[in-house]
């Protein structure tokens, strides 16, 4: 079984390669006025990162193991953890 | 074109949103939610993208190229990480009621409502601009499609008379719905379920628009992306568009960030991320189909661009409205249409969930705490407010309109649409650091947060809001030229002389770097109080504590029927009555016994009168009519720290008791199965002694026989020693069998494995057993082909299995006219063998039992055993040692045929060389 955890952890290695990939010195390499099948190779570079970014966003989120999804809800907005005893009982703790 | 086909066409759009939107709300009243389908959620986050990038984008690209594209991927960016950030703010949303962004920061510092207050009022002025973009690019449009067939430059807006300006009308128009949606009536979680239906179809009536006219003018007009792009790198004047110059890049950076906190912090994207968000799963979906939604509409953002600038002379027509220009240059009327509605769905989806996020900010943070508290007013004392809050919240969408038409009809004509948009964007980018920080470091205080909002929003409003209405020429220019009274380190574009930025990239790095730096350092020199002590902790630890955890700090009293009153007057009897019933049946108690309320209850009752009215005024409210008081903050402190550290000891100890249920469960299995294993030794001794006894008594019996009577004649006597003989042949095999069966099962048989021909074998044992054949006079078939391949098998023991099943078959074999077939065949991977007779056959219930031990088909007329019943479970476990298979086909009265398979010698040498 994977560890738990490691889903969201790739996720934000994606947002590591986004922000780098869409920096401005990742960006000065490909910042040359070519076309490259007839699209300038800046666009062709950004679109590319960009949907490739995206498709494995998807393919990582569709597959998080359940232990990281949200437990279901019963009754949004009122607390559900049953009230501590407050008041001089609690001597001592901590 | 005809005015009345676009007013017309306009109209009927309009019409089918506003059927949509009832359509969704009646569903969501009859409880069956129209917008479901996580789909409609990323559909409807798709809001972010406005007028602006139906319009703005194309005209951005014809100036500076790329520089559109920072404003999408800076939200790719921060959906790529909202599985931390945005669920984490939906959770605290969710459990704390939260119904705007004014809420969010005000909650979390303490409740505090001068700090939601100082939100909803850099909300309203630092989203006019947004607002009145998209006014201008609806009558832009408008004017630029009335011309058809000409292309013109859209008319300056300050020319034509108020009433006859289409902008006031499309105005108007938009506040009305909002209205009809967005107040309803009062929803403690204020969710508007048509208004998210209506917008997510606005969304896709945008798409599909831009991605028309750009396949249009890409694949229609040009021949491609290669011919397009040829042609205009060709012409040589686009290195610039292809290309980012110095400026560019450090201006991405700013846009790229102001972009990610933009799509956080900006009211309408709040509302539909987080306030309309029905399911916290619907995120996950969120997450990749919102960044695909924004790589489909900018896919043609910069064909359309360099198609513009191709076509068209930049002097004669505005890049900013290249999209609908092209298509009226190109004579295609119904495509220009299609374009006009795509950018009206873009403006109207803008505007309408803005103001109504708006009016909820205006009317629970701004309006509400000033009427609560003025006593003249007498708010505090009427009976039912929700009519009241209503009202507010009306009045405050149609002012925030014309708000914005004001500023669209002062302003508005200065600037190109994304410059007014990025205003916007500047401010609401100062919600960012209280936000963001407040969710991940408990340490920010109400006063870090006040002061970095207030100098953040002021050097805004310096930087970007007084030098626009400079330019507009409503103050002297030479403020923004030469700065105030002529101080050129004040000068708003060149803040202290910092330069190497355009204004809005200027003013970003000014008012976040002294927002941030004046929220974390105020923060730092200031201590939190009880209650902003706990909102941090709550809003921090929201995965950690779940919910809240308040009541432990609330100690006070209410009657129950004060706080039913109260929280009625806001939200409406009925629903005040149904929250109260729900909250009675989710904790299984009967209010009609209690009487005074607990501090869970007040509690409660607070939340919910939070999502009518903000955290903040729902505070006031509650303490109006409980009295009690917070417990000091030295106790919060001890209180929030011993929950920690419960909270730890209770992770480990959930940890440990995990491990203990895994080991009882395994030991628990073990039991079972060695109380099965010592069953079945019982079983198996008890049989055993029974089978054994047998042939005992019977000798013993027959010897004393012969003891007592010396006088027996000999052939009497030859007959009782002959059955003694055989009885104690049958003893000695029975005991060689039970010594094989458990040698085998303890494993500590020694086998011979080997190769060899199978065929020799078959024949041995009938040949071993020819002797019985020949005199029960039975007829024996054998097929055994020659040259069989090789098994690999103990030669000895296979031997043993054929000769045993032989003999069980000459044993049950009709005893008239017994026939017995012998086959060999070679079939896959193994060797197949079955020994077939014309007995009686085995009943169908035993053909599952006959392999276990001791289990003997008794024979109908002879109930005396004829074998041990030990023959066939030795030979199954020989068989599967040697990694066959053992079965009975059988229908009875028609004989039975055993059959057994062991593996060949290839194919276990295959397997080994494989493995």
């Amino acid at each position: 079984m994977r560890r738990p955890g490691v889903g969201a952890e790739r996720l934000i290695g994606l947002f590591l390669i986004g922000a780098i990939g869409f920096s401005p010195p990742v960006l000065t390499l490909f910042n040359k006025p070519l076309l490259v099948a007839g699209i300038p190779l800046l666009y062709l570079y950004l679109f590319g990162l960009w949907i490739l970014l995206v498709v494995l966003a998807g393919l990582v989120i569709m597959q998080l193991v359940p232990a990281e999804e949200p437990p279901p809800r019963a009754d949004a907005g009122a607390p559900t953890i049953p009230a501590n005893e407050p008041g001089p009982a609690r001597e001592g703790g901590g | 074109m005809a005015g009345w086909v676009v007013i017309l066409a306009s109209l009927a759009y309009l019409s089918l949103l506003f059927a949509i939107a009832y359509y969704g709300d009646r569903r969501a009243d009859q409880g069956r939610s129209l917008i479901k389908n996580p789909a409609f959620y990323a559909l409807s986050i798709a809001v972010y993208c406005t007028s602006w990038t139906f319009y703005g984008s194309v005209g951005r690209a014809a100036e500076s190229g790329a520089e559109f594209l920072p404003i999408y991927l800076g939200p790719t960016l921060v959906f790529l990480l909202g599985w931390f950030m945005l669920r984490k703010m939906i959770r605290i949303s969710k459990v704390n009621r939260i119904t705007s962004i004014a809420d969010f920061v005000g909650a979390r510092y303490g409740k505090s409502q001068m700090l939601a207050g100082l939100v909803t009022i850099i909300a309203v002025v630092g989203i006019l601009p947004y607002i009145s973009l998209q006014l201008k690019a609806v009558s832009q449009s408008f004017g630029v499609l009335l011309a058809y067939p000409e292309v013109v430059r859209p008319n300056a807006s300050g020319t034509s008379l108020l009433l006859l300006d289409e902008a006031l009308w499309v105005a108007l128009l938009m506040a009305m719905f909002s209205i009809l949606f967005g107040t309803r009536h009062i929803d403690a979680a204020e969710h508007h379920q048509g208004m998210v239906a209506a917008i997510a179809f606005e969304s896709i009536v945008k798409l599909v628009a831009f991605l028309a006219v750009g396949l249009f003018v890409t694949f229609g007009v040009f021949g491609g992306f290669g011919d397009l792009f040829g042609k205009a790198a060709a012409s040589g004047a686009f290195d610039k568009l292809f290309t980012m110059g110095t400026g560019g890049i450090s201006s991405w950076v700013m846009l790229t960030f102001l972009a990610m906190a933009a799509i956080v912090c900006l009211p309408r994207q709040f509302q539909v991320m987080v306030v309309e968000n029905l399911n916290e799963r619907d995120l996950k979906k969120a997450i990749w189909l919102f960044p695909a939604y924004l790589i489909a509409i900018n896919l043609f953002v910069l064909p359309i661009a360099v198609a513009g600038l191709l076509t068209f002379d930049a002097q004669t027509v505005t890049p900013d409205t290249f999209v609908l220009s092209l298509p009226i240059h190109e004579k295609q009327p119904w495509l220009a249409l299609l374009v006009f509605l795509g950018g009206l769905s873009a403006a109207t989806g803008m505007v309408i969930v803005e103001t109504i996020a708006l009016s909820t900010m205006v009317c629970n943070d701004l309006v509400m705490p000033v009427l609560l508290r003025s006593r003249w007013f007498g708010l505090s004392q009427r009976a039912d407010l929700t009519g009241a809050l209503l009202s507010i919240r009306r009045g405050t969408i149609v002012v925030i309109v014309l708000f914005g038409y004001l500023y669209y009809r002062l302003i508005g004509e200065t600037y190109a649409l994304v410059t007014i948009g990025l205003v916007s964007f500047v401010a609401a980018a100062q919600f960012a650091p209280a936000m963001i920080a407040g969710m991940f470091w408990k340490g920010g205080t109400r006063a870090g947060a006040f002061a970095g909002l207030l100098s953040g929003f002021a050097i805004w409003f310096y930087t970007l809001l007084l030098p626009s209405f400079a330019r507009s020429g409503w103050i002297p220019l030479d403020f923004v030229e030469s700065g105030p009274f002529g101080i050129e380190l004040l000068k708003p574009y060149n803040l202290l002389g910092l330069s190497g930025f355009d204004a809005i990239g200027h003013a970003t790095f000014w008012s976040l770097l002294v927002n941030a730096g004046i929220y974390v350092g105020v923060s730092m020199s200031t201590r939190q109080d009880a209650i902003e002590r706990i909102q941090a902790a709550q809003f921090v630890d929201v995965f950690r504590t779940g919910a809240a955890h308040e009541t432990v700090f609330w100690r006070g009293t209410a009657t129950l029927t004060e706080l039913r009153d109260l929280v009625a007057r806001f939200v409406g009897a009925e629903r005040a009555e149904q929250a109260f019933r729900d909250y009675a049946r989710a904790r299984g108690i009967d209010l009609g016994k209690t009487r005074d309320a607990d501090a869970d209850l007040i509690s409660f009752a607070e939340r919910v009168l939070a999502g009518a009215i903000g955290a903040a005024s729902a505070r006031v409210m509650v303490g109006s009519v409980a009295k009690g008081e917070m417990v000091g903050i030295e106790e919060v402190m001890r209180i929030l720290d011993e929950a920690s550290h419960i909270l730890q000891y209770s992770r480990q100890l959930e940890l440990k008791s995990q491990q203990l249920e895994a080991a009882t469960r395994d030991l628990r299995e073990a039991n079972l199965r060695l109380t099965e294993l010592d069953r079945l030794k019982d079983d198996f001794l008890s049989t055993v002694s029974h089978e054994l006894r047998t042939p005992l008594t019977s000798i013993r019996s027959f010897s004393e026989i012969l003891l007592d009577n010396p006088a027996l004649d000999s052939a009497q006597r030859a007959n009782f020693v002959g059955i003694i003989a055989r009885e104690a042949e049958r003893l000695t095999r029975l005991i060689n069998q039970l010594l094989d069966l458990a040698k085998l099962e303890a494993g500590r048989l020694e086998w011979q494995m080997s190769d060899f021909d199978p065929g020799p074998v078959v024949d041995d044992a009938v040949a071993a057993v020819h002797g019985l054949v020949v005199e029960r006079e039975i007829a024996l078939e054998s097929d055994v082909p020659v040259g069989l391949p090789f098994v690999r098998a103990d030669k000895d023991r296979l031997t043993q299995v054929v000769i045993n099943l032989l003999s069980n078959a000459v044993k049950f074999t009709d005893p008239e006219k017994g026939r017995i077939w012998v086959r060999a065949r070679a079939i896959g991977d193994y060797l197949e063998v079955s020994v077939r007779d014309n007995g009686p056959g085995i009943p169908t219930e035993w053909q599952d039992r006959i392999f276990e031990r001791f289990i003997q088909v008794k024979n109908r007329d002879d109930p005396k055993p004829m074998g041990t019943g030990l023959g066939l479970p030795i030979c199954k476990q020989i068989i599967e040692f040697f990694g066959g298979r053992i079965w009975v086909t059988s229908r009875p009265g028609q004989g039975a045929t055993f059959s057994f398979t062991v593996p060949l010698s290839r194919a276990i040498t295959r397997k080994l060389v494989a493995a």
